[in-house]
């Protein structure tokens, strides 16, 4: 199977590349268990830096799409074709629309609520 | 001069194999490239003009019939010298006359690599492609044939070691044959790291070929390795045994053996009409 990373595309690289794998899972082009490339193997394949293709896998394990087994190396998760259906980035607007609407409901004006994000996401 | 009986036939085919045989075949070779598969049909594989390319073929072809007759002046001197001393013929010599025949070839080699460089640079594609499968060492060589290599380089280091009575000393052959041994492994894995996980030299190789050209090499370096432990372990024996006199003829032996497990290896292995062409028109 086939990966094809365009530079010219307005999308990120490693989104490109997680897309990808995500399309291939969904569309039985590659099967649970089978093993990937090494990062390594990868970025030097598609000429990108090891740190590109390195984000794309952490967030591909991060939703359960691949997992790494130590030394041996990163396989499709089992159940990696359900977990493709989970949108995090989706869930997570999702949630910020809700809690936005409920401040403005309140009456919080749009700077004071991009202050208070600020804040927190300074603290954590 | 009977004692050297030997080394005649081993040095002349020294002489043809490495300065007239495979020179041959990488320029047949190459020529059918030009032939088969014109600047105008394939762009891509012409960084340069396809008249450039022949000329330096030519400049390599003369090269080589030049130090084919200089090998074969140096078999005469060796024989006169050789009737008139009776001596053994040095080691040194296949060794000397050999690196002279190597150096067209690694010109060739570093020709090669310049070449890639600016066909990368000639790319201009924006897609990159990679196949999603993994490259795993055992995936080009037996495990059984690599343990055989580390058996070999161990046998080695321990009939050395054995006729040295266990003492490493920098004055002993010991510390030679670590050093020799070491290092040219160690060049050996590394090539065969670079080929498997490196960076692809060719941008328009086709996956099929990159596979098969990664075999070879694998394998090639693989048995180098093999073939370099036989001639220390035979040279220690030879030491050992006083056999002197046969040690330029088993030399000569030996970098014939390297010359046709790489060089030899690659051009029977690599076949151009296995190799896809069509990735270097335009149009694909």
């Amino acid at each position: 199977m086939n990966i094809i990373i365009d530079i010219e595309n307005s999308a990120p690289l490693f989104v490109q590349l997680i897309e990808q794998i995500k399309d291939a899972v969904v569309n039985d082009r590659i099967s649970p268990g089978a093993h990937l490339p090494s990062i390594r193997q990868l970025a030097n394949d598609l000429e990108l830096n090891n740190k590109t293709v390195a984000k794309a896998y952490k967030l591909l394990e991060r939703d359960s799409i691949i997992q790494t087994r130590g030394y041996r190396g990163t396989f499709i998760h089992p159940d990696a074709k359900s977990n493709c259906g989970v949108d995090l980035n989706k869930w997570v607007k999702d949630q910020l629309q809700n809690t936005i609407s409920e401040f403005k409901n309140a009456g919080v004006t749009d700077s004071e609520i991009r202050n208070a994000f600020n804040d927190v996401m300074n603290k954590i | 001069m009977t004692d050297n009986i030997l080394f005649y036939p081993v040095f002349l085919c020294q002489i043809f194999l490495i300065s007239f045989y495979y020179p041959k075949e990488i320029f047949n070779r190459l020529d059918e490239v030009f032939n088969k598969y014109p600047s105008d049909e394939y762009p891509r594989l012409y960084v340069k003009s396809q008249e450039s390319y022949k000329k330096q073929l030519q400049k390599f072809k003369v090269v080589n019939y030049f130090i084919l007759i200089v090998g074969s002046l140096l078999l005469v001197t060796i024989g006169i010298g050789d009737y008139l001393t009776e001596g053994s013929i040095d080691q040194n010599i296949p060794f000397l006359y050999f690196i002279i025949q190597v150096l067209p070839l690694m010109i060739l080699e570093y020709s090669g690599f310049t070449y890639f460089k600016l066909m990368r640079k000639a790319d201009l594609r924006t897609t990159r492609r990679a196949e999603l499968n993994p490259r795993r060492l055992f995936n080009f060589i037996s495990p059984v044939v690599l343990g055989f290599a580390i058996f070999l380089i161990i046998s080695c280091f321990l009939i050395f070691y054995s006729m040295h009575q266990f003492q490493f000393h920098p004055n002993n052959a010991t510390f030679v044959i670590t050093i020799t041994l070491v290092l040219s492994n160690i060049l050996y894995g590394g090539v065969i790291y670079w080929n498997i996980y490196g960076k692809k030299i060719n941008p328009y190789q086709a996956s099929k070929d990159r596979m098969n050209h990664i075999e070879v090499t694998v394998k090639s370096l693989v048995f180098m390795s093999i073939a370099a432990s036989v001639f220390l372990i035979i040279n220690g024996i030879v030491e050992n045994y006083h056999l002197e006199y046969l040690e330029s003829t088993i030399m000569s032996i030996y970098l014939q053996l390297i010359i046709f497990i790489g060089l030899g290896a690659v051009l029977r292995s690599l076949r151009l009409e296995n190799i896809d062409f069509e990735v270097y028109r335009n149009n694909k």
